[in-house]
């Protein structure tokens, strides 16, 4: 299947989706108008990757800021990701001193069912 | 009534059309002047997320509105680690109630129960046609601490002017 891999603009992340290694990442801002229009074809992704997915995968989340509607999109993006089984992974990476975002990382590990590692970094 | 949003310590005032693309400008504006206040890099990112999304809330509204309504007011305003943003539109007389009891819903309540609004919101709710995840009001009484300030004043049979200061602190 095809990857996916978008350039991060001021208000959309870069994303850069590997089937081979399993690895997805989504990094920057996240803070789309609309967000629906930039996430649907993440998601559709997502569940065409769930049909023969890697032994493992990893999604690692860098995100620097996000809007609420785009907090939804992440939302679905990672309840797809739980067709997968236990198989993955998410590493929420935040900044040093970003309170906000490590309570936004521990919102969704309250509401999806896939560990969530916590990972602390100087700068995204 | 647009007057009322300038002082000593603003950072930015806008007062006009508001789209998508001025959006963008003003949020590397004040992006660059927080850098250049030293701010704490909490307060740099509160201050950045209540921009984005008051400022997409008008957005939002405008953009279903007739011309008179596409006006918006917003200015920005504080020194080092705290903050005011506070935003100005003409909000329809119908729909004032309703907006101002999704503001009196959250204000008052301490993070804890704010969280608990919000997970259940983000897991329950459905996006809008246009993009709306019904959690932005929830996300700014978050980020301001429940210090969220609201005031409407009439100023016709159709419309009211709605200002809503938001306060933010490190």
């Amino acid at each position: 299947m095809e990857d996916i891999k978008i350039q991060g603009s001021p208000k959309t992340p870069t994303v850069d989706f590997n089937s081979e290694t399993g690895v997805l990442l989504l990094k920057g801002r996240s803070i789309p108008e609309n967000s629906i229009e930039f996430y649907k074809p993440l998601i559709d992704w997502i569940a065409e990757y769930s049909k023969h997915h890697n032994q493992k995968t990893e999604v690692n989340i860098q995100l620097e800021y996000f809007n609420t509607s785009s907090s939804k999109c992440i939302l679905d993006v990672f309840k797809k990701l739980e067709t997968l089984g236990d198989s993955v992974t998410i590493n929420w990476y935040f900044e040093e001193d970003d309170e906000d975002m490590l309570e936004a990382g521990e919102d969704y590990d309250a509401i999806i069912n896939i560990p969530f590692k916590m990972i602390e970094v100087e700068e995204i | 009534m647009f007057e009322q949003f300038k002082n000593d310590q603003t950072l930015i005032s806008f007062h006009g059309d508001l789209n998508s693309s001025l959006i963008t400008s003003l949020l590397h504006v004040i992006e660059r002047k927080l850098e250049d206040q030293g701010s704490s890099v909490k307060a740099k990112k509160r201050v950045f997320n209540v921009l984005v999304e008051s400022l997409q809330n008008l957005y939002h509204h405008a953009s279903a509105a007739g011309d008179e309504m596409k006006k918006v007011a917003v200015a920005i305003s504080g020194t080092k680690n705290e903050y005011y943003i506070t935003t100005g539109n003409l909000v329809e007389n119908s729909k004032v109630s309703l907006l101002e009891e999704k503001l009196e819903g959250v204000s008052g309540l301490d993070s804890n129960k704010l969280r608990d609004i919000y997970q259940e919101q983000l897991d329950q709710g459905a996006l809008s046609k246009k993009g709306g995840a019904g959690l932005g009001i929830v996300d700014l009484a978050r980020r301001s601490n429940g210090e969220l300030k609201y005031k409407f004043v009439k100023v016709n049979e159709e419309f009211s002017f709605f200002t809503l200061k938001i306060k933010v602190i490190d």
